[in-house]
């Protein structure tokens, strides 16, 4: 698995790819836990070249979304690939998470109303 | 009709999910299946293994267990066999269906997705020996 990381207009955006398993999610966790220990974290994450996920993966993603809108943010995710959809739906997230086309879209949706 | 079959030794590690799902995935292009069963066999592999490391052995170490699959067409039986103590994933109740972040469980979907991609899942202890069996069929057998 790789990660980077950018910000645009002050969202930071985490470009996630490969696999993301028990093995991986460990790194995923760590990166996103620091980027919503801040006050109101606004994250959008791109999984577009995340060709694998599984239930440890998506438990990061989870933990990162409870943590950020605890701080009264939000983590949304940016084109996820047709596999991470599909586990999104089997774990019946997929309403939970605000899914969107692109990063731009992800990124701008936080302008539309509060985070 | 053509059987095939095929184990491997898995040590205790999350590093050989990625060898073991590449290896359920064989089994499925033996059996035939569709792209999108072979990738929910390899989720509930990838699931049923990483709670054999987690819960059965309390985490990664020196153990290992092994995972077999036969692949007649059409259908594809998977046994994982480890000698942890007992787990019985069917005594875990399923998840709710979350509404609202405040009620997202963070972790328990491992389960609940073995149970949602495979036809058939079922349990057995004896000699000390736990045998999970699960099966994937192509569509059109139900």
């Amino acid at each position: 698995m790789m990660i980077s990381r950018e910000r645009i207009a002050e969202i930071d955006v985490y470009h996630i790819a490969g696999r993301i398993d028990s093995t991986t999610s460990p790194d995923l966790d760590e990166a996103l836990l620091a980027a919503t220990a801040t006050t109101a974290p606004r994250i959008v994450v791109e999984l577009a070249g995340a060709e694998y996920i599984s239930s440890a993966g998506l438990r990061a993603l989870v933990s990162a979304a409870k943590s950020a809108r605890r701080q009264g943010g939000d983590v949304r995710i940016a084109q996820p690939s047709e596999r991470v959809s599909e586990v999104l739906k089997l774990a019946g997230l997929e309403s939970i998470f605000a899914l969107h086309p692109d990063v731009a879209s992800a990124v701008a949706s936080f302008a539309v109303g509060a985070a | 009709m053509t059987v095939r079959r095929s184990e491997i030794r898995v040590a205790t590690r999350y590093a050989e999910l990625e060898r073991l799902c590449a290896f359920v995935a064989e089994g499925a292009d033996a059996a035939g299946l569709s792209a999108q069963a072979r990738d929910h066999v390899q989720l509930a592999v990838d699931e049923a293994a990483t709670n054999v490391i987690q819960h059965g052995y309390g985490g990664e170490g020196d153990e290992s267990f092994t995972v077999a699959w036969t692949a007649e067409p059409g259908r594809l039986t998977i046994v994982v066999t480890d000698q942890a103590p007992p787990f019985d994933p069917a005594s875990i109740p399923d998840l709710p269906t979350p509404e609202n972040v405040d009620d997202l469980s963070v972790g328990g979907y491992g389960l609940r997705f073995i149970r949602q991609v495979m036809d058939e899942v079922d349990y057995v202890r004896r000699d000390g020996v736990n045998r999970l069996t699960l099966v994937k069929k192509t569509k059109d057998e139900g």
